[in-house]
């Protein structure tokens, strides 16, 4: 299933050449296309090559190029234009299709891409059971804390905060399901197609789909109630607004962000005051490496370590 | 017997006549139900952005034959991802499923001309090609209206003067 869906993205030539391939889909990490380089696929951190003929790799084409993103956006390009402006598009399935070319701006602004020469393809993994180890350190007395999952790119937030999603959702032995509403900007929490989440996310969750977060939050707490609110990566000052928002409003929130250490997080001034004002109650920082999803330490609200490193996996 | 078969002669050209009168009215049925369609498929793009399978699938669903057809089958074409731009999975399309359901030929070719206009691009450019196509059909529209009333009755009357002339001639 999952091989399919990354297949069905991939230009005809590229897939064609796959077929003759024996490959470990769940180790795959990245797909990276560049108009006239080899076509790479990162697996475990290491660069894999495909060969057409005669140990020569396969040398990605502006064509190609071409007919993957008539794929990946369903042949509508125009149904993804502020995707396009971000830079990636969502796949079904939560992979996140990153692109880069000759930028068309508009008021000082990108308005969007042409000449795209560049694809990466970046895979979601989903992990059922990744955040078993967090949830001693991330509930009290049947509640959950409010929490930031912190880490740069790659080390595994979104699946972090999937799982912990789906068990607040479920409820496990640490906390009784609870109803979650979760704000899914850029369809990678849920990977919904057609507005149906296909990660679990739990029994008990409803999902706002492509919806920006800081609206979002607002726009689910008056319309389902929930207990606990998810967020991926936070880090405008409309997001951190409806945070407080949502958190006096009595909503327990999980959220990520991108941030090499505590430290670095505190410089941002966004975080800063959030963090000396004691918002979020247990802080996760996440690294790779030995590898991705390596838990570096789990932090309560005064920055004090709860758990050391140890490695957790998550992608 | 001759009586029988000039009476059989004007009803069959008749019925002929009829029927070509009758054709040029489902022309512009159909042209009218295109019309109504790319209507729905503008208002999709202009305030939900929905991508054309989804349009397709969820248009096509709804609308009569032989345009059902043609939508269900360009969404699954698109979903096998086979390859072939967007252009040409719209022209095979056309010409596979609506050749011979009514439109004119020119609007035939005119709609699998269409296809290499559309997917690409902003959304604005997208509604501003379907108003341009729109504002087209609607010109071919009100000139078959025109000549409707007018070509119908030829029709008929050529079909019944025809028949008579015919058994005249055989009397």
């Amino acid at each position: 299933m999952q091989e399919e869906k990354i297949l069905s993205i991939l230009p005809r030539a590229v897939r064609m050449l796959l077929k003759k391939e024996v490959f470990q889909y769940e180790e795959l990490q990245e797909i990276r296309l560049r108009t006239g380089q080899p076509l790479l696929f990162i697996c475990r951190g290491e660069e894999i090559t495909v060969e057409k003929s005669r140990g020569r790799p396969y040398t990605v084409t502006k064509e190609d190029i071409k007919e993957m993103l008539g794929y990946v956006s369903n042949y509508s390009l125009y149904a993804y234009e502020e995707e396009m402006r971000q830079g990636f598009i969502t796949v079904e399935g939560g992979h996140r299709v990153g692109i880069a070319g000759q930028a068309i701006i508009e008021g000082g602004q990108v308005k969007n891409f042409k000449h795209i020469s560049s694809v990466n393809v970046r895979m979601a993994h989903e992990i059922l059971g990744s955040a078993d180890q967090v949830f001693p350190h991330i509930t009290y007395n049947g509640q959950i804390f409010h929490t930031l999952i912190v880490s740069p790119p790659g080390c595994g937030k979104t699946t972090l905060l999937r799982d912990v999603i789906r068990q607040v959702s479920n409820g496990n032995r640490y906390l009784k399901g609870r109803p979650v509403g979760v704000v899914d900007e850029r369809s990678e929490i849920g990977g919904c197609y057609q507005g149906v989440a296909q990660n679990h996310l739990g029994m008990r969750t409803d999902i706002l789909d492509c919806c920006p977060k800081a609206e979002g939050m607002i726009m689910l707490i008056r319309s389902m109630s929930p207990e606990v609110i998810a967020v991926d990566e936070i880090g405008a000052a409309e997001d951190i607004r409806a945070i407080e928002y949502a958190m006096h409003c009595g909503c327990k929130l999980i959220a990520t962000a991108h941030g090499q250490s505590l430290e670095e997080l505190k410089k941002k001034p966004v975080f800063d005051r959030m963090m000396q004002e004691k918002r979020f109650e247990r802080y996760i920082l996440l690294q790779n490496r030995r590898r991705a999803g390596e838990i570096e330490g789990i932090y309560d609200e005064n920055m004090a370590a709860l758990k050391d490193r140890q490695v957790l996996e998550v992608c | 017997m001759k009586i029988a078969g000039s009476v059989l002669v004007i009803t069959a050209t008749t019925l002929l006549g009829m029927g070509k009168a009758a054709e040029l009215k489902n022309r512009y049925v159909q042209m009218e139900y295109l019309r109504q369609l790319f209507c729905q498929i503008q208002s999709e793009i202009r305030y939900a952005r929905t991508p054309l399978g989804e349009i397709f699938l969820s248009i096509g669903g709804q609308a009569g034959e032989p345009y059902r057809t043609w939508l269900i089958e360009m969404s699954r074409e698109m979903e096998r991802k086979t390859g072939d731009t967007f252009s040409v999975i719209w022209a095979k399309g056309v010409k596979s499923c609506l050749t011979g359901c009514g439109l004119p030929g020119e609007e035939i070719l005119r709609l699998a001309e269409f296809g290499s206009h559309f997917g690409s691009a902003d959304a604005q450019l997208q509604i501003k090609t379907i108003e341009h196509y729109l504002a087209q059909l609607s010109l071919s529209m009100s000139e078959l209206n025109k000549e409707l009333g007018t070509k119908a009755k030829l029709y008929r009357c050529l079909g019944i003067m025809g028949g008579m002339l015919i058994a005249v001639m055989l009397l």
